[in-house]
């Protein structure tokens, strides 16, 4: 059994209720800053700082690159300097620090050995340590202060056909955003559904996807619901960046709430 | 040396780019929608065809079907035809020109049977695999995709 409990720190327009699931649908959760790209990086350097991370995370997995490339449409891939996400992963690869020259992400993910869910302060405190363990190595090979770009938060939840859901018709019992149409309607039951939201805010934005897909380790059809929230910090200190991280949170919490229907965070309250 | 990579909008998915946990998004071919509902439909109402039989799939033996589709490159083979069977098991068949792959899962295994047909209609590979082989299904796909050199 897991259990979330998260208190929104602001009024909001469905009042002060508290999120409290016990069987919250989250598998996994990522937080972390993206930042310039550093002078003086290289793999080699990277390679050396899984020393610095290897006490606490053992084990590595290679991941692929990740490619900012929103805007614009093209970035440069410097053959000199090969880019590459590196993942330094607990013994129970549950909790795994991402790194790759300009990121540096936290995530949390269920594993059928470990399924119990970590709050957010839990993960916000490993992220914590693991930045000052990155920061404190660029000091000790006399690199540059990362110069934070954005903060982000994303929440990744699976919900489970025959168990939050049995059919697209259903999607407006858990969501409420979508209606869909009518089984009367011309246009009969439908095949698939999706959508991504992307709300701009005063301080970042909050991108709110529901995507369905099949989920590989047991072939089960899920909905993935995923919610990220990214903020631009004022400055790159400690105290600014994990402000603007708990904005993150915040923001995120908020969009689940207000994406779910009541009928949907009832049934995750439930003790199964 | 540098290069410049364009980058289809279309084809970034930001949101995903932190996720860890595997997820196959139904919408790698447009088939793949399809399928899942008639795999859907199957699970929910197979059964009694008049002089077939009970052709009503468990779910379990559904999900087997999923993950095989996690497995195979979507956008790489045409469209696979479902097959199910009296006593609930199913075949998927893929197709590639004269070759065919055909991959069963029977209820209450948790492995499945394969066969590899050749243009003659010889069989070229034929086993069973364990729902994680994963790997060695991976090298049966990428056969068939492979035209044979004559």
């Amino acid at each position: 059994m897991s259990t979330t409990q998260e208190h929104p720190v602001s009024p909001h327009k469905q009042g002060q209720a508290n999120l409290q699931l016990e069987n919250p649908p989250v598998v996994e959760t990522s937080v972390g800053f993206h930042f310039a790209k550093l002078e003086g990086w290289h793999l080699l350097r990277q390679g050396l700082l899984w020393g610095k991370f290897r006490p606490e995370y053992p084990e590595l997995e290679i991941l692929p690159m990740i490619v900012q490339a929103a805007t614009p449409q093209t970035f440069q891939f410097d053959m000199n300097s090969p880019v590459m996400r590196t993942g330094f992963t607990d013994k129970s690869r549950t909790q795994l620090v991402q790194i790759q020259d300009g990121l540096l992400l936290h995530n949390w993910r269920k594993t059928n050995e470990s399924p119990q869910y970590k709050r957010y302060d839990a993960i916000r405190s490993r992220l914590r340590s693991d930045w000052a363990t990155f920061r404190a190595y660029l000091h000790e090979e006399s690199l540059k202060d990362p110069v934070v770009l954005r903060c982000e938060m994303s929440y990744f939840n699976h919900l489970v056909r025959n168990e939050d859901w049995k059919d697209f018709a259903d999607l407006s019992d858990t969501f409420t955003v979508w209606k869909g149409l009518p089984e009367s309607s011309s246009y009969g039951t439908a095949q698939v559904a999706a959508f991504n939201v992307m709300h701009q805010l005063d301080s970042g934005t909050v991108n709110v996807i529901a995507q369905p897909g099949i989920r590989p380790s047991d072939g089960k059809e899920v909905i993935q619901f995923s919610l990220t929230s990214s903020v631009k910090p004022k400055s790159s200190d400690d105290e600014e960046l994990f402000r603007c991280l708990d904005e993150c949170h915040e923001n995120a919490r908020r969009a689940f709430f207000d994406f779910t229907t009541d009928k949907a965070r009832n049934r995750w309250r439930e003790i199964r | 040396m540098s290069a410049t990579i364009l980058v289809n909008p279309s084809t970034i998915d930001q949101a995903r780019w932190s996720q860890l946990v595997p997820f196959s998004p139904v919408d790698s071919a447009s088939w793949v929608p399809s399928l899942l509902w008639r795999l859907r439909s199957l699970e929910a109402s197979g059964r009694n065809i008049p002089g077939v039989g009970d052709l009503t799939i468990a779910t379990a033996t559904a999900d087997r079907v999923r993950r095989l589709l996690t497995i195979i490159p979507p956008h790489l083979v045409p469209e696979p035809t479902l097959a199910p069977f009296s006593g609930g098991g199913i075949a998927l068949i893929l197709n590639i020109g004269d070759r065919e792959l055909t991959l069963t899962a029977y209820p209450d295994h948790n492995d499945f049977v394969f066969m590899t047909t050749n243009e003659n209609d010889e069989v070229v590979d034929e086993g069973i695999l364990a729902a994680d082989q994963t790997e060695r299904l991976s090298d049966v796909i990428t056969a068939l995709l492979t035209p044979q050199a004559r």
